[in-house]
């Protein structure tokens, strides 16, 4: 029924940005192009899988949205809320590249929790319930950085 | 009103409630007003749901409790951290331009002066040195902020923002409620745990709050996402090397 398609939903620019982050992770532990380019398709591939699970915790939990809107209107939210996370990999990239930093972590945490809530704040307009939509997203969130950092490191690791 | 108008504006309204702007509540109140007459003095509405023209039904009572009464002014700090949009739909609540800078200038003198803190963990930094950096914190958090939140309304203008300026500072200051949580929590694990703060609880509770300032620009761009998320960046990005610069460097290296 909706106009989530005008509204945009593709997941494409998140993946792209948690590439960016996890290639910058690389970068700080070997400035060559091979462990850079392994990191950002790994990370391109494990935030796909990261989003879909995320994605399916909130199908699961909200009966609501999932009878009116399915699947596809779950996953657009997520693919929409996500673009929240472009911001954060600009900073991220400008932290390591201005500041010096080496906290693309930082960034990536903080934009996955602010783009998880998001998704929750959506789908709680759209009819799914309160209580679910403020906590799933946080503990899907947590869920998804730990995920994230774990799979960091592995790739970190390999491309050594 | 015309029917091509009462269409146009739910097409807007969708759009802000399928963004999840616009509480449900709201969307339908709304959608509600949008009533033509026809020619035989039918009163015709636009269906919420499908978005269809329906034989207009009389209004039904709204119990007064059901009403989103607006946030007052401590509730407003989380909830603008935790659901933005809803906060910013109720037009800011009691939210006054004071109460919004002193939330940002204290989210800032807490961040400051827990760089500060980290630094003496691994040099000598002087007490005072600390509380130099806290009160240059509360500067950057106020007047700082006011500025940028001046650069937000002036940006706002490309996305067809229509909020006086007091309105901009006062929801850009506000999306800093996240740093002064973040900022509180961190003191306590600084101070009882000597733990270093200023990265894992401040520079989070300041990159939170972009989530909050992307909220703004979407209020005040209609919903226009592409819009919201550029502005947001440029509006944080200044801000984070506003900090790079102030705190790090004065703290000396």
């Amino acid at each position: 029924m909706a106009n989530e398609t005008n509204q945009g939903g593709s997941s494409i620019p998140a993946l792209l940005c948690f590439a960016t982050l996890a290639g910058l992770a690389a970068y700080r532990g070997n400035p060559s192009l091979k462990p850079v380019a392994v990191a950002a398709i790994g990370g391109l591939a494990a935030a796909w899988l990261c989003l879909w699970l995320f994605g399916r915790l909130l199908y699961i939990f909200n009966g609501a949205v999932r009878q009116k809107y399915g699947w596809r209107g779950v996953r657009q939210a997520v693919g929409r809320n996500f673009l929240l996370i472009i911001p954060y990999t600009v900073l991220a990239l400008l932290a390591d590249l201005v500041l010096g930093w080496n906290a693309s972590l930082t960034f990536a945490s903080a934009g996955i929790m602010t783009s998880g809530s998001a998704v929750g704040a959506e789908l709680m307009a759209k009819g799914g319930g309160k209580i679910a939509n403020m906590l799933l997203p946080v503990c899907g969130g947590m869920g998804f950085t730990m995920l994230w950092m774990v799979i960091g490191s592995l790739l970190r690791a390999v491309a050594r | 009103m015309t029917p091509e108008q009462a269409s146009q504006s739910y097409t807007t309204l969708r759009q802000q409630w399928d963004a999840g702007q616009l509480p449900d509540a709201r969307f339908r109140e709304l959608v509600a007003q949008l009533v033509v007459n026809g020619a035989d003095g039918t009163a015709w509405q636009l269906d919420a749901d499908s978005g269809q023209w329906v034989v207009c039904q009389p209004p039904q009572p709204t119990p007064p409790s059901t009403k989103a009464a607006p946030a007052n002014r401590w509730w407003s700090i989380l909830l603008m951290m935790v659901s933005p949009g809803q906060l910013l739909a109720q037009g800011l609540g009691k939210i006054s331009w004071p109460f919004a800078l002193t939330v940002s200038g204290a989210a800032f003198a807490l961040f400051f002066f827990q760089t500060g803190l980290d630094r003496s963990h691994v040099n000598f930094l002087s007490a005072s040195r600390c509380a130099l950096l806290a009160l240059l914190g509360a500067g950057y958090g106020t007047a700082g902020i006011a500025a940028i939140g001046l650069v937000a309304w002036a940006l706002s203008k490309f996305i067809g923002g229509d909020q006086p300026p007091g309105w901009v500072i006062r929801a850009v200051a506000l999306s800093y409620s996240s740093g002064l949580v973040y900022g509180a929590a961190g003191l306590v694990f600084n101070l009882f745990f000597k733990w270093n703060t200023s990265l894992a609880f401040g520079v989070t509770g300041v990159l939170w709050a972009l989530g909050p300032m992307m909220a703004v620009f979407r209020q005040l761009s209609k919903g226009k996402i592409a819009g919201s998320v550029v502005f947001a960046t440029i509006c944080g990005a200044l801000v984070l090397l506003g900090w790079g610069a102030l705190a790090t460097g004065s703290a000396g290296r």
